[in-house]
């Protein structure tokens, strides 16, 4: 007798790209949401020392940084979109396009962490800047692997590497790009929103 | 799978619901006693939608098996309800 009703199990569509893509996707969300459940509760205990790091944090940059992934996840689809008709051209574009976007994140994760190191915070500094500091920076490395990917898709796009009926590597690479989306949807306004 | 119209749509509405967000944020809630609680929670309430909205047409599982949909959705639904009651934890 299965554990999970057969109703969850019922088939519609293909999952997008990759089993074993789904299934490093699960683990990264899982790895994130403890991290993000210990700092709603650390905070519990530290709540003047988390008041006072929430007013250091710029959160014009954290906006900025949202706009910016959300919209390279908007031409992340575009791209597979584009792939599923047939137009390897056009992929590529958007893929390239959401590099781009996604360097906009780059240079402002650089401003942020240029003013915050500045200003004389670091990992040691206190519990809080220990969060914010592996929290945002383990998600900055998701973000430049992404990038990473993002461009070798849209190199293999462009040279026919996929087609209209094989793009189950755009579809991963897309699925795992929106997975560091999503990952910043939460951290957003953990960090720089909720106080 | 989603059509460029319904991903365009889901954008702006991502970017609107980023926007009320940013504004929840910049609120002072040191004199808002209870008020700043429901502040919170549509800070919360915003996070989950906007993670259902990736989740059902940027990540296209809206149509996948409902297996799949549940565990992506269980994950902005509930780290929002831990952060939640943390959160109100702290104001008790």
């Amino acid at each position: 007798m299965s554990l999970i009703p057969a109703s969850l199990l019922v088939k519609k569509q293909d999952l997008p790209g990759d089993l074993a893509l789904w299934i490093l996707i699960l683990a990264e969300l899982g790895v994130f949401s403890l991290f993000f459940v210990s700092y709603g509760f650390v905070r519990l205990n530290n709540l003047e020392m988390f008041a006072e790091g929430y007013q250091h944090l710029n959160r014009v940059a954290g906006l900025i940084n949202t706009i910016a992934l959300i919209t390279s996840s908007y031409f992340v689809v575009r791209a597979v979109i584009a792939i599923k008709e047939g137009n390897n051209a056009s992929c590529s574009f958007w893929l390239r396009l959401a590099f781009f976007t996604a360097c906009i994140y780059v240079g402002v994760k650089g401003w942020e962490y240029y003013e915050t190191f500045g200003a004389g915070f670091t990992l040691h500094t206190n519990t809080f800047y220990m969060f914010y500091f592996l929290l945002t920076f383990f998600h900055f490395a998701h973000v430049l692997l992404g990038m990473a990917i993002l461009l070798i898709l849209a190199s293999k796009a462009k040279k026919g590497d996929y087609c209209a009926e094989n793009h189950s590597g755009i579809e991963s690479g897309a699925s795992y790009w929106h997975m560091v989306d999503l990952l910043w949807i939460v951290l957003f306004p953990l960090v720089y929103v909720i106080h | 799978m989603t059509s460029v119209k319904q991903a365009t749509t889901i954008w702006l509405m991502l970017m609107i619901a980023t926007a009320i967000a940013a504004f929840l944020g910049s609120m002072d809630l040191s004199g808002m006693g209870q008020a700043g609680l429901w502040v919170t929670l549509a800070s919360i309430v915003i996070l989950v939608i906007k993670g259902q909205l990736i989740v059902d047409y940027f990540m296209d599982l809206k149509h996948v098996q409902p297996i799949w949909r549940l565990l992506l959705s269980a994950y902005c639904l509930v780290i929002g309800g831990f952060v939640f009651l943390a959160y109100c934890l702290s104001v008790i």
